[in-house]
C-alpha cells in the first residue's frame, strides 16, 4: 500500500506539468489510489485488493489500496468526494456511505448521490440469519414464534449502529411485531463471539463473516437476506421462503469516483474494473470471500445505488438507529 | 498563602479538577440517558465529577500538608525550544517536503541545549535527513514527499 | 505422547523447508524493524504485504504474515529500553523499568533480559497453541459483557499499582485517561464526543501520540533541563544480566508467561492487559516494591514475557475459532480465505500441514529472533554513548515521522506537542503518566462493556455478582484497591491533621 502512494506523490509532480487534453488518453500515467474507508481485514478490504490487484495488470499502473476508516466509511468517502475528479482517486463505496449513512447521520460531510459517480459495483455479501447454540427454533417460523412468546429471552447483536446488521435485525423484529434487545458490538468479530458464547441469540450477519462457524455447526442458519439462494449455503432458504417477504438486505460495495471525473475516463476505469471481475483467479478469490461479484455498468450502478438510498429511508427509521 | 498554593500537590489537584470541570460541561451537550440505557453522557459526567472531587481532595491535602515539596526549579527554555522544533516538522513536513523539515526541526530543536555548534547541527541536520529520507521513504516506502512539490 | 509429537514433527517438517525458513526470517526481520520505528505498526505492514501473499503457498505466506506480528513485539521494547519511547502500547509497561535499568548504566542487561524472557514465553505460549487451543478457547467463551468490565475494572486498580508515588494522584492520572479514552465516536450511540468538530478526532486521540508526548517529548524535556550527568548510561559495566539479576528475573518470566498465556486469548487487548497484570503481579509479590518503577529487574522480565506469551496465545481464537482477537488477525484471516482455507476448527484436521507448519513456525521464529537480538544488544547500547545533544534531535525526528506515518496527518504530529506540554507539566507536578496511558486503553472498552452488560440485564445491576467469574474478578479488584489504599489514606489523613 504505502509503496506506491510515493509514486503517487512523484507523479502528481510530473502530472502537472502535462497538458489536459494529453491527460485522457494516455489515462492512466500514474498511479491511481484507492481508498477504502473501512480498516483492513474483512471481506471488503481483502476484495478491494485483490480486484485492484487485477487492475493494476489491466491499466498497468498500480492501483494502490489505502485504508482511511472512520464514522461508518464517511471519512475515507468524504476524502474522495473532496479530492480532484481526475479518475486518479477512487473509494470503495458500500451499503453504509450511500444508502445507510444519508439517513443515519445528523450531518454528512458530502451527499453520496451527487459528490461521488459510480463506476461498477464489485460485489454483495449475502447476510444470513443464523442462531446460537442455545436456541432451540430450527427455522424462521419457530424463532418468531420463541420470540413472541418470550421477548426478554432473545438479543440479537450486530457489528455497530446502523450496521447492516442491525438494521436487519430491526426490519425482522418489526416484521414479526415484537420489539428486540439490539445489542451493538465493535465489528464483526465481537458480536459472532457473543453469538458463540450464548450473550446474543441471534443475529444478521454475512455470509463470510459466518459461513465458517456453519460449517463447523457451530452456529444454525435459518434464512438468507437475498432474493435468490446462496451456492455457498444451498440448503438455506431465503426469508420469503422462510415466510418473510419483501425481505433483501445484503450488503453491497463497488468503486466510486469524485463526480465530475471526465467521460472517457470513467469508462476507462469502468471497463478495467468490470474486467478485472471477469477474470477468472479474482472471481475465485471473491467466492472465497463469500462476495458475489457484479461488474454492472456506471448508469446500471448508478439506479441501483439511487433505489438502494431510497429503501433505506424506511428501515433506518424503523430501527431507530441515530449518529450525531 | 502563595508559598501553599505554589505546591507540585496544591497544583496538580486544581489541574485534575479544571480538567474534570470541563469534562462536565463538555458532556453536558450529550444524552444523559437512564442506567438501564446510558446515553453517550452518562459515563463522563460520572467521570467528571470523579476527578474534581479527587482533584479538590488532592489540592486540599495539598495546601494544608505541613512538608510537602514546593514546585521543583523549572527551565522552559528547553522544552519551548523542543516544541518549536516538532512544530517546525508539522508545519514544513507537507510543504517543504522531508528533508527540509528534518533540518528545521533539528536546527531549532537543537537550541534547547547548549554548545550550539552551527558545523555540528548542520551536519547532524544533513545526517538526520539523508536517515530518514533512506529509511522511511526509499525503504519503507512512505508516501511522504521528500522534496517540495 | 505421539498425539503431540507426530504432529509437531510434521510442523517442524513444514516449518524448516528452506523457503518457510526464509519467509519467517523475512516476516521476523521486518516485524523487528517496524517494532524499533515507532508509529508503523503490524497492522499497516500487514495490509501493505496482503496483495503479495497472493501469489505465495498458504502456508509461507501466513508464516511470514505471524513473523511480523510477533517480531514487532521484540522490537518494542528496545525504544521503550533505551530512550523511553514506547512504540506499541504493549511496551508502556517495558518503558517504566527498562529505561530506568538504561538510566543506571544496565541497558544491556535490560535488553538481554528483555529478549531471552520474550523468548522463553514464546516458546511456551507456542506449546500452549499446540496442545492447549480447544481448552482455551472454552475459557475465553465465558467471558461475556460483565466479565469483561469486571476484568477491565481490575485492570483499573492495577493502574494504580503501578504508580510508585502518591495513590491519591494516580487514581486521578487514571480517571483522566478514561476521559481522555472517551474522546471520538460513542460505539452505544454514535454521539460525538470531546471532539470539538475535529474530523481527525472523531475516531478517538491516537494512542500513539499520546505515548510519544506523555513519554518520549516530556523526557527529553526534563533531561536537557536537568543537564543531566549521562556518565551512568553510557560507562555501560556487563552487557549481561548479573547472576543476582538473573536470579530475579526467572520467577517474574513463569509467572509473566502464565498471566500472559491466559490474558492473551481474551480478545481486545488482552496481551496489553497481560503486560499490566504482570507487572502488578511483581510488585505486590516483590519483598521491596518500591524499587519498581527504578529499575527493577522483574518490572522488565515479567510484563516483557507476558507481551509475548500473550501475542502468541491471541493466535488461539483465530485458529481454534475462526474469529479474529484483533486487527492483526483479521489480516491472517482474510489472508487465509484468499487461498480457500476456511478458517476455525477443521483447519487442524482438514489443513494440518498448514496449522501445525504456522505453530512450529512460531517457535522457529522466536529462535531466530533471539539470534538476531542478543548480539544487536551491544550495537544499541553503544548508542547511549552518543553526546545526548546529538542524541535527542534524533529521537526527537523519529518521533515526529513515525506519529505522522500512522495516518498520514499532520495533525496528529501537533497533538503530540500538545501531549508533550501536558506531560512536562505531570513530571513537574510528581504526576506519573503510565496509569493515565491504561485508562486511556481499558476506558472505552469498559464503558462500551458495562453498558453493554446493562443492556443485556434489562438495567440490572445484580449481573455483576451475579455471574461467577465477574464476581470474582470484581473481588479481586476491591481487595486490591484495599491493599493498596489503606497504608496511603492513612498517611493522607496524618498529613491532613498535622496541622
Amino acid at each position: 500500500m504505502e509503496m506506491s502512494r510515493r509514486h503517487v506523490l512523484a507523479a502528481v509532480a510530473a502530472a502537472a506539468l502535462l497538458p489536459s487534453a494529453a491527460f485522457a488518453q494516455s489515462f492512466p500515467n500514474r498511479p491511481i489510489r484507492f481508498v477504502v474507508p473501512f480498516p483492513p481485514g474483512g471481506s471488503l478490504d481483502v476484495s478491494a485488493r485483490a480486484v485492484a490487484d487485477r487492475m493494476t495488470v489491466l491499466l498497468s499502473q498500480p492501483v494502490v489500496v489505502e485504508n482511511r476508516p472512520g464514522a461508518g466509511g464517511n471519512v475515507g468517502a468524504d476524502l474522495v468526494a473532496k479530492s480532484a475528479p481526475d479518475g486518479y482517486t477512487m473509494v470503495m463505496g458500500a451499503l453504509s456511505t450511500h444508502a445507510v449513512n444519508p439517513h443515519l447521520y445528523a450531518r454528512m460531510p458530502f451527499d453520496p448521490l451527487k459528490d461521488l459517480a459510480p463506476i461498477t459495483q464489485i460485489g454483495d455479501v449475502p447476510n444470513i440469519l443464523i442462531v446460537g447454540p442455545s436456541v432451540k427454533a430450527t427455522n424462521v417460523q419457530e424463532l418468531a414464534r420463541d420470540i413472541r412468546a418470550n421477548p426478554k429471552a432473545f438479543n440479537y447483536g450486530s457489528g455497530g449502529n446502523g450496521s447492516g446488521g442491525h438494521l436487519a435485525g430491526a426490519l425482522f423484529a418489526d416484521r414479526i411485531g415484537v420489539p428486540i434487545e439490539h445489542i451493538p458490538y465493535q465489528g464483526g468479530a465481537p458480536q459472532l463471539n457473543a453469538l458463540l458464547s450464548g450473550e446474543t441469540q441471534f443475529t444478521f450477519d454475512n455470509l463470510a463473516n459466518a459461513f465458517p462457524q456453519i460449517e463447523a455447526g457451530r452456529v444454525r442458519a435459518l434464512a438468507v437476506t437475498t432474493p435468490q439462494r446462496n451456492s455457498q449455503v444451498p440448503n438455506v432458504p431465503t426469508m420469503a421462503e422462510a415466510g418473510i417477504p419483501g425481505f433483501d438486505i445484503s450488503t453491497w460495495f463497488g468503486i466510486f469516483v469524485p463526480a465530475g471525473v471526465p467521460a472517457e475516463i470513467v469508462t476507462r476505469l469502468a471497463d478495467a474494473a468490470i474486467a478485472a471481475l471477469k477474470d477468472p483467479a479474482t472471481v475465485e478469490r471473491l467466492a472465497r470471500l463469500a462476495v458475489v461479484p457484479v461488474g454492472n455498468t456506471p448508469a446500471e450502478f448508478g439506479r441501483f445505488v439511487a433505489a438502494e438510498h431510497a429503501k433505506y429511508r424506511e428501515i433506518v427509521r424503523l430501527s431507530g438507529a441515530r449518529i450525531d | 498563602m502563595f508559598d501553599r498554593l505554589n505546591r507540585a500537590e496544591t497544583l496538580a489537584g486544581l489541574l485534575f479538577a479544571a480538567f474534570g470541570a470541563a469534562a462536565i460541561w463538555l458532556a453536558a451537550d450529550y444524552p444523559y440517558g437512564t442506567p438501564t440505557r446510558m446515553g453517550a453522557g452518562f459515563v463522563p459526567t460520572g467521570l467528571g465529577w470523579g476527578l474534581v472531587a479527587l482533584g479538590a481532595a488532592i489540592a486540599v491535602a495539598g495546601f494544608f500538608a505541613r512538608d510537602a515539596d514546593a514546585l521543583p526549579q523549572s527551565d522552559a527554555r528547553p522544552l519551548l525550544f523542543l516544541l518549536l522544533g516538532v512544530a517546525a516538522f508539522a508545519l514544513l513536513l507537507e510543504r517543504g517536503g522531508l528533508v527540509v523539515a528534518i533540518a528545521a526541526c533539528v536546527a531549532v530543536a537543537r537550541l534547547a541545549e547548549r554548545p550550539y555548534r552551527w558545523r555540528e547541527v548542520i551536519l547532524l541536520g544533513g545526517g538526520l535527513a539523508a536517515a530518514g529520507a533512506c529509511i522511511f521513504v526509499l525503504g519503507l516506502g512512505l508516501p511522504i514527499p521528500l522534496v517540495p512539490r | 505422547m505421539s498425539e503431540l509429537f507426530d504432529p509437531l514433527l510434521l510442523g517442524f517438517s513444514v516449518a524448516l523447508t528452506p523457503a518457510n525458513l526464509f519467509w519467517c526470517l523475512l516476516g521476523a526481520l521486518l516485524g523487528t524493524l517496524i517494532g524499533v520505528l515507532p508509529g508503523i505498526g503490524p497492522v499497516a505492514t500487514i495490509a501493505m504485504l496482503l496483495p503479495i501473499t497472493f501469489q505465495l503457498e498458504p502456508v509461507g505466506a501466513l508464516i511470514m504474515l505471524a513473523g511480523i506480528y510477533y517480531g514487532a513485539q521484540y522490537g518494542g521494547s528496545t525504544t521503550a529500553i533505551l530512550v523511553n519511547m514506547p512504540g506499541e502500547s504493549s511496551s508502556v509497561v517495558t518503558c517504566l523499568d527498562g529505561f530506568a535499568m538504561a538510566r543506571r548504566g544496565r541497558a544491556g542487561a535490560a535488553l538481554a533480559i528483555a529478549a531471552l524472557a520474550s523468548f522463553f514465553a514464546g516458546t511456551v505460549a507456542t506449546l500452549i497453541v499446540a496442545v492447549a487451543s480447544p481448552a482455551m478457547v472454552k475459557f475465553a467463551m465465558l467471558f461475556g459483557a460483565a466479565e469483561y468490565f469486571s476484568l477491565m475494572a481490575f485492570g483499573l486498580v492495577a493502574a494504580i499499582v503501578l504508580a510508585h508515588g502518591s495513590v491519591a494522584k494516580a487514581i486521578a492520572m487514571t480517571v483522566l485517561g478514561l476521559l481522555l479514552g472517551l474522546c471520538g465516536t460513542d460505539v452505544n450511540s454514535g454521539t460525538q464526543r470531546f471532539t470539538f468538530g475535529i474530523p481527525e478526532l472523531s475516531d478517538g486521540i491516537g494512542f500513539v501520540p499520546l505515548a510519544m508526548g506523555l513519554f518520549a517529548i516530556a523526557e527529553i524535556a526534563v533531561q536537557l533541563e536537568k543537564h543531566f550527568v549521562r556518565d551512568a548510561m553510557a560507562k555501560m559495566g556487563s552487557l549481561w544480566p548479573t547472576r543476582d539479576e538473573a536470579r530475579e528475573a526467572v520467577p517474574a518470566v513463569l509467572r509473566g508467561t502464565a498471566v500472559g498465556s491466559v490474558l492473551g486469548v481474551l480478545p481486545g487487548g488482552g496481551a496489553l492487559l497481560a503486560a499490566f497484570a504482570a507487572y502488578t503481579l511483581e510488585k505486590r509479590l516483590a519483598k521491596d516494591p518500591s524499587r519498581f518503577g527504578k529499575g527493577a529487574v522483574a518490572g522488565v522480565a515479567a510484563p516483557e514475557s507476558a507481551n509475548n506469551a500473550g501475542a502468541q496465545t491471541s493466535f488461539i481464537p483465530m485458529l481454534a475459532l475462526g474469529i479474529p482477537p484483533n486487527a492483526v488477525m483479521a489480516l491472517m484471516i482474510g489472508a487465509m480465505a484468499i487461498h480457500g482455507i476456511v478458517p476455525g476448527p477443521q483447519v487442524m484436521t482438514r489443513e494440518p500441514a498448514l496449522f501445525w507448519g504456522l505453530v512450529a513456525s512460531m517457535w522457529v521464529g522466536n529462535l531466530m529472533l533471539v539470534v538476531i537480538n542478543l548480539p544487536l544488544v551491544g550495537i544499541w547500547v553503544r548508542l547511549l554513548r552518543v553526546p545526548y545533544r546529538l542524541l535527542y534531535p534524533a529521537i526527537l525526528v523519529f518521533c515526529c515521522i513515525g506519529v505522522y506515518a500512522l495516518n498520514n496527518s499532520v495533525f496528529e504530529v501537533y497533538l503530540t506537542l500538545g501531549f508533550g506540554v501536558l506531560g512536562y507539566l505531570f513530571v513537574k507536578l510528581g504526576c506519573e503518566p503510565a496509569p493515565l496511558l491504561l485508562g486511556f486503553i481499558l476506558g472505552p472498552m469498559m464503558e462500551e462493556n458495562l453498558r453493554r452488560a446493562m443492556r443485556l440485564s434489562r438495567g440490572d445491576p445484580a449481573i455483576f455478582i451475579e455471574r461467577p467469574i465477574s464476581a470474582a474478578l470484581l473481588a479481586l479488584a476491591v481487595v486490591l484497591l484495599v491493599a493498596v489504599l489503606a497504608p496511603s489514606l492513612r498517611r493522607l489523613r496524618e498529613k491532613a491533621f498535622a496541622e
